[in-house]
């Protein structure tokens, strides 16, 4: 049975001073895979441009908003969304918080001060290169009195795990383990020096 | 004597720190609504990091104050 593969780069380790390292896993039946070059690696993924990500945009809007206004604010904050390529996942509608500080915006000439403001969220998806041009908007918007633009990683967007209930003993479910482990070395020394030498040998070429 | 540090039991179980979740922010923060160390807290260095943007994120939104004096 192949276990975890182990990558060796070897830009960062010749695999001759890993040798001992090399050895020792393919002695505990590791299959190795050789990367010769590392550095094509990073740059496909810088590649990954063209690809959608998940964003979250959080924003204020102006408290003075009436019913009607702030529904065609929402609706042009999404067009402008999905005008750039994004398509929206999830949003939380506006709501009147009470800011925890004062801010403020320049607004025709003068600065407006806010105490309380309309928070509301967009959850969406879309191009790298759409996000640039949807800050350049959200900074020129004259209702918006702060936003926060975050990318949304794996964690945040995977549903919350259902959990089996805990063992109380934890002593049960360790034993299996070792048990395991010990098999595995029993297995792992079957494998002829000889051979060892060889595949090392392979590996280097 | 070295103590053996405890495991699991103290961990709160929070996977993801929203920055717009408040209350469970709160839960970090210490009265003067600055972040509570790790040593308190008892987060992995990950969350720990996790917690510290979602307050920062949430500060920069008003929804928590940077100082209560």
């Amino acid at each position: 049975m192949p276990k975890i593969c182990l990558v060796l780069r070897l830009k960062l380790f010749p695999i001759q001073k890993k040798y001992g390292t090399v050895r020792k896993a393919l002695k505990e039946g590791y299959i190795i895979t050789v990367k010769h070059n590392f550095m094509s690696e990073t740059e496909t993924h810088e590649d990954k441009g063209g690809e959608s990500t998940v964003y979250e945009l959080g924003y204020h809007l102006v408290p003075s908003l009436g019913e009607d206004d702030l529904a065609l604010r929402v609706t042009e904050l999404q067009k402008a969304i999905t005008a750039l390529g994004g398509s929206v996942i999830s949003e939380g509608q506006p709501q009147s918080t009470t800011l925890a500080y004062q801010m403020r915006k320049m607004r025709n000439g003068r600065w407006d001060k806010y105490d309380t403001a309309l928070f509301g969220w967009v959850r969406f998806e879309a191009p790298a290169s759409a996000v640039v041009e949807l800050k350049e908007t959200l900074e020129h918007d004259e209702y918006l009195i702060r936003h926060l633009l975050i990318k949304l990683d794996a964690v945040a967007l995977a549903p919350e795990p259902v959990r089996a209930p805990r063992t109380k003993s934890t002593e049960v479910a360790t034993e299996p383990k070792e048990l395991e482990k010990k098999q595995e070395e029993e297995e792992g020394g079957e494998v002829s020096e000889e051979e060892l030498d060889k595949q090392i040998e392979q590996l280097i070429q | 004597m070295i103590e053996k540090k405890k495991e699991d039991t103290t961990l709160p179980e929070v996977r993801y720190f929203d920055y717009k979740d408040i209350e469970t922010l709160k839960r970090f923060l210490n009265p003067h609504g600055r972040i509570v160390g790790r040593k308190h807290t008892g987060l992995r260095a990950k969350q720990q990091r996790d917690l510290a943007r979602a307050v920062k994120n949430a500060r920069f939104m008003g929804l928590i104050p940077y100082v209560v004096r």
